[in-house]
């Protein structure tokens, strides 16, 4: 807990410098790059988009920081909130897109080459991709918070705003409703 | 909606943590962004300075106006109380005049 504390302080410490030091915020650019674009990617689908929407998330940022006050939240629950704006425009304006660029994917966790099972598990991951596109938002930013950042339920809790329990019963209801509409497939 | 079995749940996380796997960003665009991003903010400091000084020239600028124009207002009213002061008293010992010469006279 005083980990967490410190850790908070030197990144509201950071986040201050930032707004009037361009290396600074340079610096919380590297921090956070990299799950932002994580986000942006498996709610868009594709390469192009990610790296376009994760460059307007940080220019906003950017812009907006002088305007930014430490509430006690990560920094992160703050970029979250602009990538998820971002990305819901993004599907307001575009027609959804289902490219799933499986390349990343198939690399890892397989263990043979066959073909056949190559084809299946791309099959598997395509048709999971594609239900997970189909889920409201915030179920969708809980998985990816879960499962790429790798995030405990309480640090998900802060970056969304809600408590650990609550965090727990959504992931719960997230996951009836996975099953359910696998089978539908 | 029936309730998820164990196994249920052990699948599906299978599942999502093979599927969800973190994905890295091409190198190049990650610092061609940066610096982009570095660029922007020190424009936007640069412009930002170069309005607070303007400002600030403009503060002071117009807290010289008001300061001169008080002193000038002051002095006025000041010279303009002399002035009534010095000329009530010459009209005083001027009035006195005459009479000290009829007392003379007499």
């Amino acid at each position: 807990m005083l980990f967490k504390v410190k850790a908070l302080s030197e990144e509201s410490a950071l986040v201050e410098r930032a707004k009037n030091d361009a290396p600074a915020f340079g610096e919380l650019y590297e921090r956070y790059v990299a799950r932002i674009y994580n986000y942006v990617y498996y709610r868009t689908g594709n390469e192009h988009d990610a790296e376009d929407l994760t460059a307007r998330v940080f220019m906003r940022a950017m812009k907006q920081l002088p305007n930014y006050t430490d509430r006690g939240l990560p920094f992160s629950a703050w970029l979250y909130r602009i990538a998820h704006n971002l990305v819901a425009n993004w599907h307001r304006d575009e027609s959804r897109r289902r490219v799933v660029p499986l390349e990343e994917h198939i690399t890892h966790g397989l263990y043979t080459d066959a073909p056949e099972y190559v084809a299946e598990a791309r099959e598997e991951e395509r048709k999971l991709l594609d239900v997970i596109r189909d889920l409201p938002d915030e179920r969708q930013q809980l998985l990816i918070l879960k499962f790429v950042d790798q995030l405990s339920n309480a640090e998900i809790g802060a970056i969304m705003n809600r408590s650990e329990g609550a965090i727990k019963s959504l992931y719960h209801r997230t996951l009836l409703n996975l099953r359910d509409e696998l089978e539908k497939e | 909606m029936k309730d998820l079995k164990p196994d249920e749940v052990i699948n599906l996380t299978d599942r999502l943590q093979t599927t969800l796997k973190q994905v890295k960003p091409r190198a190049e665009f990650v610092a061609d962004l940066k610096r982009k991003l570095i660029r922007e903010a020190r424009t936007g400091q640069h412009a930002q300075n170069e309005w607070k000084q303007t400002l600030t020239w403009i503060a002071i600028g117009a807290g010289s106006l008001i300061y001169i124009a008080t002193l000038l207002f002051v002095s006025a009213k000041s010279a303009w109380w002399i002035l009534s002061a010095v000329g009530a008293l010459l009209g005083w010992k001027k009035a006195q005049q005459p009479q000290k010469q009829t007392a003379r006279v007499k």
